[in-house]
Order: C-alpha cells, then structure tokens, then sequence
C-alpha cells in the first residue's frame, strides 16, 4: 500500500498533518511545475514562482481556480499513461472540467476513499442501493461525476441494486424484494442529494410506502442548491430518509471531480471533516488571503494525491468556513468545516445579446 | 392627422405593450415636423419627469439620458439635422417612416438615445424591449407612459413592447411592417434577426459586438501633477464600471504608448492610483464578479499572455507579456495593460471589431492623423477619458440622424 495509504484517516492532530502537508504539497508542485507547462505558467505569471519552485507554508501553496479544469486540459503526464478521463457534470452546453488520471493517481483515488469510508461504514462489504439507474455507468473510459462516484461507491457494496429504472421511475417492488434478505442488517444506500430526494423519498411519499430497514446508512452527495430551491433543509430531508427507509444514517459528502483525495464526510456534529491526505483553507474572494477559522470565504481544497495532473491545491467556488480542529469531543482529529453554497454567478450587464438571454 | 398605430388595435398573440398603456387613445393624433418645438418640449418635459423620479434621478445612466434630453442636448443635434438638411438641396429630408428598435438585453438607457434621434426625426417607432430589463427601465417607461397620456400624439406614433425571443412571428411581423430596422445587442442576436425576412423597402441598422479600450501616453500621465492623475483615475472609473465594464463602449485594455524604461513606471504608479480610487469612491464589489476576474486571469497566465497581481478589490490588473491585442471580454473590473512604443503598433491590429478608443494625453493632430491613417482598419469613435459612454448620433460608423431619414430627390 502507498504509505499515503496507511495514514489514519481521522487520527493526525491538524498541527502534525500540516507540517507533512506541506512537505507533501510543497514537493507536488514543483513536481507538476516541471511536468505541466501551463501550470509552470501560473506559477510563474501569478504567483511569482520559479524553479526550484520552493514553498514553505501552506498558505504559500499556489492554487489554481476551479474553472481552469473546464478552460484549460492540465496534466502532468503523457497520452498514453492517461487510463482514466474524469469529467464533472455540468448542464447541457457548459464546459465541464475534465481530469485526467494515470494508474498511480486512480489507485490513490481509489485507496483513499476506501480508508476513508472504512472509518464510517466498517470494512465488511454490505448490501447496496444506488439511487440511480445502471446506465450511468455504462462507458468505463470517460466517467461523469455521477458515474465516478457510483464507481467509486460500489467497492463498498456487495450485489448492488440499482433502484432506479432508465426513465428515472422508482423500481419499488424490486428493491423490496432486494431488501427483503436484508431487513436486520447494515445496508448501504448511495445518490446523488436531489436524486435522493426526487425518486426515490418522494416517490414514497406520494404513494405512502415505507421500508422497514434496522441499520440503514445514506451517503448522498452533489449539494443542497436544489433542495434549497424546494425549501427542503438538512435537517426535513434527514427526518423524512429516516421515515422512509426505517432506520438510517444519513451522511453528507462533499468531493469534486477536480481533486483526488478531497472526500469530505460529515462528523457526527454534522460538519463536513478532513481526511488525513487533504485539509482546508478559507480565503477572502476579493484579497484571496487566508481567512481566519469562523470567517466565511471562498473555500481552497488541499490534496496530496493528485499525482497525474495539477490539482493539489484548488480554489472552489464554494462559500464556506472552518468551523474547528481537533476537538476533544470528537473522536476525529483535523479540521472541520461547512460549506455555505456556491458563490452567485456574475450576471454582468452589457449591450450583449438580446435573443441570448435566458427568459 | 394621423391614424393611431394599427398595433394596438389588434396586437399580435403574445405581444405584451409596455407603454402606451394606462389610458384610451384618440381615433386619430396630429403629427409634429421633424425638430418641431412639440417635439422638442415632450423631450424636454420627459427629462423633467426622469429628473423627479426618485428611483431614476439616483441612477447615473438615467439622469445622464435626461440631461441629454434637455434643450440644450437637443439643440445641438438640431443643429447637425440642418446641416444635414442642407448638405442636401435637390431633396426634402422626410422620417424614414416606421422604425423597428431591438433593444439590447442589459443596458438599460443605451437604446432610448437611439429612440429619441428617431423620435425628433419625425418617425413612428415599435421599440422590442428584452424581458431581462431591470426595474429602472420599468420606472422610466412609467414616465414615457405619464408623458404620452398628456400628448396621445406620441402614443399614436411609439410603443414600447415586450414578447419573448422565442416568438419569432412577432419579429417577422414588425419586420414586414417597418421601414426601418434597428437592432442592438450584439452578434447572435443579429444573426438570429437576420434570418427573419424584412420588407423589401426597408433598410436596416445592426450594432454589432464590440471591443473598446484606452490609450494612455506614458510620458503625460508620468508628467501630471496628483490633481490630474486624480482626474485621470476617475474619468476612467466612469468609463469603465457603469454597465458592469460590459458596454460596447467600455474599454478592456489600456495601451501605454511611450518608450519602456518610463512605461515600467507608469503603470504601478497607475494600478496603486486607481486602487485609491476605487476606495475612495465605496466601490462595492460582489464575489461572483471577483471570482469571473481571478478566474479570466489564471487563464491568461496558463497561456502565458500576461502577469497577475492578485490583489483585487474591484479591478484586476493583468500585465500583458505581449503586445498582440487579444480582446479579453472579462469585464466587472478587468483591465488588460499592453505596452506599445507608439500608435502604428496598435494601429496595425484594429479590425472593425474594435469601437471606442478613450484618449488621454495626445495631441489633436497626432489623433487626428491616426485616425485618417487608421479608420478603415476599425475603431468608430476617439473620445477623451470620462466620455466612453457618451452616446452621440454618429455610432459605429454611421450618422443615425441620416438613417432615420429617407430623401426625397426633388428637381423643380
């Protein structure tokens, strides 16, 4: 195993994980420095960095914006080393970031999300649900997010059971019949937020059928924006997962295609933690420098096990604070954080188009 | 007299008229000359209303579009009409007829300038208004309501409409009734427009997408006192920022022409100048806009087209590596700096594209002789800092005045 692989995910004190961070980050991005000649140019266009590209603290870790990933194909190794081409979803129309990942890079990937729900879900494969339909995952070369997060899910499980049908409608009979063995044991179900929400709670809801599991778990991903547009909280779509499946955990779970190793679950207070390989920064969208824990900023990503391509260190454009570190209560050591939703989109005015717009 | 717009009779489905709209119209309304003193006094008591409009008098684009509705604006056009009358003495110089206007999705007041030359041109106007425009321009159609309820001449002969993009039948319908079409807002949209036919005898006006910046002389901006530089930083703080720095006329670069030992002087002195500025002036910045900057900038580093300085509050600064023009359209507070030896370097890459170009510290005849050497290649207009937006009656390329008018050739 890589020895990233062997670190404790929730067990290294924030101070001890940061000195090996950026020892870590430090060596990544000379490493992509002199691998990828568009990153060499940020470096040396933006934050005035050159070889030997040296950096000693982690705020002085260059970043890259989310959005460079959609403008711009960054990598860090040839063609033909390329196994793996990660996209993230996006509408119909709009880039989407792609990334691209060799053995090595997809191997962490893959090692570092199995340590990482191991600490939540145990080590013994369970039944599984995906709030999804099989298609999803049909091409094996070019994942989307929805795909590469079923892919990467399904490790987990034993016999999934795919409780959608291709046109989205609930398969309830089927996945009764799946679940019937199962009522007494952990069973694992995993979608994306909305998907959860949409086909599979409110389907039941409409038509007021319940299942009766004993230990249930719900790791749902891909952000609250729609629900909020439902005015649907955390909080109701927690109760109401529990109501319909019996009981269930529900867990929160914030990655992004554009970097490996960035798996966030919530702590049992409800926040979103850092694994042992990545952690956090807050930094003010107008100064970009480095916000205090509690003040509310842009949220930067911090990985070392992108490998293939430069995304050790990523601006999002999510809105979010530190909440803590290392609290005595809670039995996971690093920070912790929120995500407070998206920054809003420029809608710059202008003599631009009129039929362009949208209505 | 005049039979009132037929529209209102029988509006197409779909068709939603903004104004006129809060009272009955007469059978039939008088028609006023071109440049008649009635049209001249509605202009005038339309900017009175603007004026007293308190959601409209606090907004900069609006009470520059009354100030220019005063007589004292008007009278100044009137003046080029006559003389363009008089340019003209084997014809009468009549309205073009019916003007088809195809507002733009954003800018708010812009097209109302080109409303009010055909207006005093005598016209009958049909203004498509987007349904993405904002409360002000709701406001200001609410005093273009007020206005033609005490004259229901001008409802006879303008109304102001809504219809979504989608209804392509209500373009096609105005096309075939109107002499004139004048469409603003941009490349797609002019593509789309043109694929709706247009009757025969009629011509038509598009403003197309355009790009616009400045040029400063270093050895001038090095050479004034603070009082000018001061001057300097807030002319081009309205050039820029009022529209979001997306109006055609907004310019996105600025071209230090000057030799380069002193060049690297000038624009530090400049970036901290204009930061003070925008401090000064409250300027209130949102994330997404900082995050459309930062975003922009990192993609002109990866290409290596310029260094960054990350530090922005308002405006982003990119020092651009080469001197190729490129004609990034960030907007929100961008600025792309190019440095040039002198004007034939920018000269050489003008295309029409290019629109506004915004002056300071050169002398009349050297812009002039860039413009008589230069125009074919692109640039319409030269304007001194502080005035990019200014709206004139000679735009893009064209005297607006002459193409809201038909001549009439008469030999007796």
């Amino acid at each position: 195993m890589h020895p990233y692989l062997q670190l404790e995910p929730y067990g290294i004190d924030a101070a001890q994980k940061r000195s090996f961070l950026v020892e870590e980050l430090a060596a990544l991005t000379k490493h992509h420095a002199e691998k990828c000649s568009l990153y060499a140019n940020v470096l040396g266009n933006v934050f005035d960095l050159d070889a030997p590209y040296k950096v000693d603290r982690l705020e002085d870790v260059p970043f890259l914006p989310v959005s460079l990933f959609k403008s711009h194909e960054l990598r860090s190794i040839t063609q033909e080393d390329t196994i793996k081409v990660l996209t993230s979803s996006g509408t119909t129309g709009a880039a989407v970031s792609r990334v691209f990942l060799d053995r090595e890079t997809a191997l962490l990937q893959a090692g570092a999300l199995i340590r990482i729900m191991q600490e939540f879900l145990g080590k013994k494969r369970v039944p599984m649900v995906v709030v999804d339909h099989p298609n999803v995952i049909k091409d094996r070369q070019s994942f989307s997010a929805r795909g590469a997060g079923i892919m990467g899910m399904l490790q987990f499980g034993r016999k999934p059971f795919y409780a959608l049908r291709d046109d989205m409608s609930l398969d309830l009979e089927g996945l009764r019949e799946y679940l019937a063995p199962h009522q007494d044991q952990r069973v694992l179900f995993f979608g994306f937020t909305f998907m959860v929400w949409k086909h599979l709670v409110q389907p039941m809801l409409e038509s007021g059928d319940q299942i009766a599991l004993k230990d249930a778990v719900l790791v749902h991903s891909g952000g609250w924006k729609k629900l909020e547009s439902m005015r649907v909280s955390k909080e109701e779509f927690n109760t109401t997962v529990s109501n319909c499946l019996g009981s269930c955990r529900v867990l929160n779970f914030y990655g992004m295609v554009e970097q490996v190793g960035s798996v966030f679950l919530e702590n049992p207070k409800g926040y979103l933690h850092t694994p042992a390989f990545s952690d956090v920064l807050i930094r003010d969208p107008h100064t970009l420098e480095v916000l205090p824990d509690g003040e509310v900023g842009l949220i930067q990503v911090l990985s070392i096990l992108p490998r293939s391509y430069p995304g050790h260190s990523i601006l999002t454009e999510d809105r979010g604070r530190v909440i803590s570190r290392d609290d005595a209560d809670l039995e996971m050591r690093g920070t912790y954080f929120e995500i407070l939703g998206r920054v809003p989109r420029a809608e710059l005015r202008g003599c631009s188009d009129t039929y362009a717009e949208s209505i | 007299m005049r039979k009132v717009f037929k529209f209102l009779e029988e509006p197409p489905d779909g068709l939603q008229v903004i104004a006129p709209t809060t009272f009955e119209l007469p059978e039939e309304a008088s028609v006023y000359a071109p440049f008649g003193p009635e049209r001249i006094e509605a202009l005038n008591k339309l900017s009175r209303a603007i004026l007293t409009t308190p959601s409209l008098r606090g907004d900069d684009a609006s009470t520059a579009f009354a100030f220019w509705l005063r007589p004292g604006y008007v009278g100044e056009v009137h003046r080029h009409y006559d003389a363009m009358c008089e340019r003209y003495p084997d014809a009468v110089v009549q309205p073009a007829g019916l003007v088809f206007h195809i507002a733009p999705g954003n800018v708010d007041t812009m097209f109302l300038y080109s409303w009010a030359l055909s207006f005093l041109c005598g016209n009958q106007n049909a203004i498509r208004i987007s349904r993405r425009s904002g409360g002000l321009l709701a406001d200001l159609l609410g005093c273009m309501n007020t206005l033609m309820e005490q004259h229901p001449w001008i409802a006879a002969e303008n109304i102001f409409c809504q219809y979504p993009r989608e209804a392509a039948d209500i373009t096609q319908f105005f096309s075939e009734q109107c002499d004139l079409r004048v469409v603003w807002g941009g490349n797609e949209t002019i593509r789309r427009i043109r694929n709706i036919s247009l009757n025969p005898h009629a011509s038509e006006r598009c403003f197309s997408s355009k790009y616009s910046l400045a040029i400063l002389k270093v050895e001038a901006f090095l050479a004034a006192d603070a009082g000018e530089r001061q001057q300097v930083f807030e002319k081009l703080y309205n050039d820029i920022y009022p529209f979001d720095q997306m109006a055609c006329s907004s310019p996105h670069a600025i071209c230090w022409v000057g030799n380069e030992a002193e060049r690297t002087k000038a624009i530090p002195l400049f970036q901290d100048g204009f930061r003070t500025v925008l401090e000064a002036k409250g300027h209130q910045d949102s994330a997404g806009a900082a995050v459309k900057r930062y975003s922009h900038a990192f993609e002109m580093a990866a290409e290596n087209r310029g260094r960054v300085a990350l530090e922005n509050a308002g405006c982003l600064h990119v020092d651009c590596t080469r001197n190729e023009l490129v004609r990034d359209l960030c907007g929100g507070g961008f600025l792309s700096h190019y440095a040039m030896g002198d004007l034939t370097e920018l000269a050489g890459q003008l295309s029409p594209r290019d629109q506004t170009i915004v002056h300071y510290g050169f002398k009349p005849a050297e812009l002039k002789a860039f413009a008589q050497s230069e125009l074919h290649r692109g640039i319409d207009r030269m304007v001194p800092l502080g005035a990019s937006l200014n709206f004139h009656h000679i735009w893009d390329g064209f005297d607006l005045l002459r193409d809201f008018s038909r001549l009439l050739h008469l030999s007796s």
